[in-house]
């Protein structure tokens, strides 16, 4: 590949890195992970580049692969995932309230499976269409829609998470 | 609001800001030819130190101090065609100076650089090239190898490739993440808004009621922190307000406010699209559906330099629906 296409994945890596890897996020419940999931992925679509020749299908091939990376660690167990009782990541600067929040949305998180997590973390973060979901965990609409319905009942329901919206600060 | 939007809002928040990771780093990692090995990667995290404050997190758009264009504008018709530079404009701007070899240098966009966290090369991506610059002179100077990297305030001029310097200050960014603003179209009730502690919490139960009565109508929901104790419900909707307006009013004591959308969805998406649906060097970040300070959908673009190639893009979407922030303007 030549200095064009290197320029490319590098304009690309920067400029969508950071969303992939809060959708990965969601995931993990761990930035670290989330970074490695995502680098990882990031490889994995370098060295098909040449045949994404645009950011929409580069960055359809890259959560694809987040998605199957994440759950074929979880199978094999190299996945270690805390239901955390401290708050994961949190920096410094961060608001109480925010917090707050991101531990309760990892808590609450940690009750569902691998998949429905991805199906939480592609379609209410990243926003993508039931169908373009469905393409990421390379399943059915059907089977998205059934995910992430079970998947929200378990937050509406988890101790956890309250969902009183006094408790999203701005 | 429907119940995705309302999700999103919860994980959008929940959710930390992080940074871009470094290409170098993955490219590193690349084998010199395909094979089907599986690679392990050295957890990147054990290489960094510093936790990032500032994020180039493309879902949010911050105004970059210095910006001579702020993102959250009125929606105003824009002069995209005077946003264009052209060589002999003079360039006032600021951001981090890279010399791979202390020799050469570019000019890097600061919304790539803020508070990154540690990479192996100092190396920026979004830059253009910078001729006559002091490596000595910067703020915040690095130095790793023969590599250099620092921040400062560039007075110059736009050869057509790159710029030339006639003044340069050593002066680190001045990030500050502001508070959204109400939408000037929100106007207070005549004794102000209502305090939570008065009139109860606030939540977005009437505004998901209303938006599943009449689906398609809410386009937008968000919400503002006007002041202590004061939260008001904003609902962009399609076609007329009023109704929406009285329901709502109702519901929320007063806090809430209704503005009518000049745009609609698909036209916002189209522009978004037409940015973004392409790799691109000189867009470095942006949002598919800003609210603008008039409280109106806002598609705003991010980019290093406007060229009369992205000002024609502009150009072809409707009217004040796009805003482009160069970081490098005339």
């Amino acid at each position: 590949m030549g200095e064009d296409d290197l320029e490319e994945f590098r304009a690309f890596v920067m400029a969508r890195s950071a969303s992939m890897i809060r959708s990965a996020w969601l995931m993990t419940g761990s930035e670290a992970t989330a970074q490695d999931l995502v680098q990882s992925a990031l490889l994995t679509t370098w060295q098909r580049w040449s045949t994404l020749r645009d950011q929409k299908a580069a960055e359809a091939y890259t959560r694809r692969v987040v998605v199957t990376t994440y759950v074929s660690w979880r199978r094999r167990r190299a996945f270690h995932e805390r239901p955390t009782q401290t708050v994961p990541d949190l920096a410094a600067d961060d608001l109480v309230g925010r917090a707050e929040l991101r531990h309760d949305v990892a808590a609450a998180l940690a009750l569902l499976s691998p998949r429905q997590r991805a199906v939480i973390a592609l379609r209410y973060l990243d926003q993508l269409t039931e169908a373009e979901t469905a393409a990421a965990l390379g399943c059915s609409i059907g089977t998205v829609k059934t995910q992430a319905a079970r998947a929200i009942a378990r937050l509406r329901a988890s101790p956890a998470l309250d969902l009183d919206p006094r408790r999203v600060p701005r | 609001m429907t119940d995705t939007q309302g999700w999103h809002e919860i994980f959008e928040v929940a959710v930390p800001a992080v940074s871009p990771l470094d290409p170098d780093l993955i490219l590193a990692h690349a084998p010199p030819e395909r094979q089907h090995a599986r690679l392990r990667l050295v957890p990147i995290m054990a290489t960094i130190t510093a936790v990032a404050i500032i994020a180039a997190v493309l879902t949010v758009v911050l105004p970059r101090p210095g910006s001579k264009s702020a993102p959250s504008a009125d929606n105003a018709r824009q002069d995209y065609a005077a946003l264009v530079l052209r060589p002999g404009d003079r360039v006032d701007a600021w951001g981090s100076i890279y010399s791979p070899d202390g020799r050469s240098a570019r000019f890097c966009d600061p919304d790539e650089g803020v508070a990154t966290a540690p990479r192996e090369s100092l190396r920026c991506y979004f830059s253009v090239p910078i001729t006559g610059v002091d490596l000595h002179r910067l703020a915040d100077r690095q130095v790793r190898g023969r590599e250099i990297r620092g921040w400062a305030h560039v007075d110059g001029f736009w050869t057509g490739t790159g710029v030339r310097v006639r003044r340069q200050t050593a002066a680190l960014p001045a990030a500050e993440r502001p508070d959204p603003q109400l939408p000037t179209a929100c106007t207070p009730p005549p004794a102000g808004w209502p305090q939570q502690s008065q009139v109860g919490p606030i939540t977005y139960g009437p505004l998901e009621a209303y938006a599943r009565a009449h689906p398609g109508t809410v386009i937008v929901p968000s919400v503002y922190f006007p002041g202590p104790d004061q939260k008001v419900v904003f609902a962009l909707v399609a076609g007329d307000a009023e109704p929406a307006r009285r329901i709502l009013e109702r519901a929320y004591h007063g806090s809430v406010c209704v503005v009518a959308s000049r745009y609609t969805r698909a036209q916002a998406d189209a522009a978004a699209a037409a940015f973004f649906g392409h790799i691109s060097k000189l867009i470095t970040g942006g949002q598919g559906s800003d609210v603008s300070r008039a409280g109106q959908l806002q598609v705003t673009v991010q980019a290093v330099l406007v060229t009369p190639e992205l000002a024609h893009r502009a150009e072809r979407q409707p009217v004040g629906l796009v805003h482009l922030d160069p970081w490098l303007s005339p």
